[in-house]
């Protein structure tokens, strides 16, 4: 029985070794499965109890890690949004973010905003072009890559302007709320996503 | 409620980088202002704050905001600490302020409990296991450390009071912070808001 104690602590040191957690984990699950013969044959109940525990803790977290791990697959449609607009991001980071989205398509002349409307979401546009219009009169224009409701969303304020689809848009949708509850948990994302507000923000007001 | 005294803060006097004593309002150029003020050249945290700042000075340059990092230690720790994170030629000013007349007037912390004190044990050991290294006192060490961001009429946007060592300000707030200050500043300007 003390074959199997020799045997966990080889495990044991060699998962102290690796520097790769992924490794470390699966050494250490290995290592806790083979002090089991060891325990149930002198009646440890305690340790077995305890080492059951350890195990599964890391085969849950092996199974994450494998997770993040995946490679990531992108749609041609998500790589070249991903490309244009949001390469600040992780590719999963960006995938996550996505998911949350909902796309849209409008035809020519629909209202994206109106002009007064207290603006709860982010939009993205991914085709077509819109037309910034204060009572009526086109003042600007946004295009494909671009984000529409970013002051809003920055200052909670309401719209002063309406947004029109020039021809067919294509887009994508955020709602705020949803937004910020999933930044509130993703520092990293929201770090990468404020550059990409912040340099979208400059570049329209350069060329307002 | 922010406590900043604006006329102390920008009469203090204060040592940059190329040794010349000039007041700190020199620096804050037109536009907004963000003023990181740091515990001591050699603590672990504040190499912590300046190394998660640094990626991000790009985009407050973007945003139209002047950096300026303040410390109070000798001139050759300030020059230390330029070195070691490399900030010769990123957008900021580094500055020592050796009578910390700026750290009063920015309300900034400074006490026996925030530097010995639970919080500031976690932040050191936080600190620590993340590679920073203490390099040892190089400036005021009860000195807590915080930021003010000033908008271009020299109005508070954002005070933060560091209650402890490793207690700063997270870059997204700042960032945050001047995102608004930017939206805000083009609505004044007329920019429609969408």
């Amino acid at each position: 029985m003390n074959y199997f104690v020799h045997v966990a602590n080889v495990l044991f040191l060699a998962s102290y070794l690796v520097r790769d957690i992924l490794w470390l984990r699966f050494l250490t699950i290995v290592a806790g499965t083979a002090l089991l013969p060891y325990y149930f044959a002198n009646d440890l109940h305690a340790p077995i109890a305890w080492n059951a525990v350890f195990i599964l803790i890391n085969i849950f977290q092996v199974k994450v890690l494998l997770l993040e791990r995946r490679p990531v697959t992108m749609t041609e449609q998500q790589e070249r949004i991903y490309q244009t607009v949001f390469r600040a991001l992780r590719p999963r980071e960006f995938l996550k973010l996505f998911q949350l989205a909902t796309p849209r398509r409008l035809d020519d002349g629909a209202e994206l905003v109106a002009q007064g409307e207290a603006l709860d979401r982010l939009l993205l546009i991914e085709a077509g072009t819109t037309a910034v219009e204060v009572d009526g009169r086109a003042i600007a224009r946004v295009g494909a890559g671009r984000f529409v409701g970013e002051m809003s969303y920055l200052t909670g304020e309401q719209a002063s302007a309406s947004v029109r689809a020039s021809g067919a848009v294509q887009l994508f949708e955020w709602p705020r709320d949803t937004l910020e509850q999933f930044l509130a948990k993703q520092p990293e994302i929201r770090s990468a996503l404020q550059l990409v507000i912040g340099t979208d923000l400059a570049s329209k007001l350069k060329t307002a | 409620m922010t406590r900043v005294d604006f006329e102390a803060l920008g009469r203090a006097n204060v040592v940059t980088a190329a040794g010349q004593e000039i007041a700190l309002a020199s620096l804050f150029g037109t536009g907004p202002c963000l003023l990181a003020f740091l515990r001591h050249f050699g603590c672990v945290a504040c190499s912590e704050q300046i190394t998660r700042l640094s990626p991000r000075l790009r985009e407050l340059a973007q945003l139209g905001v002047a950096v300026v990092c303040v410390g109070n230690g000798e001139k050759r720790y300030l020059d230390g600490f330029i070195e070691r994170h490399a900030l010769s030629d990123k957008h900021v000013h580094v500055v020592s302020d050796v009578e910390r007349a700026s750290f009063r007037a920015a309300g900034m912390l400074r006490s026996w409990w925030s530097v010995f004190g639970p919080r500031a044990l976690y932040g050191e050991l936080r600190g620590r296991g993340a590679g920073h290294q203490f390099r040892g006192i190089e400036g005021d060490a009860l000195q807590q450390g915080g930021v003010v961001l000033l908008d271009a009429d020299r109005q508070v946007a954002l005070h933060y009071v560091g209650r402890a060592t490793g207690d700063y300000a997270d870059p997204n707030l700042v960032v945050g912070a001047a995102l608004q200050l930017q939206a805000r500043a083009a609505l004044r300007k007329g920019s429609p808001v969408v």
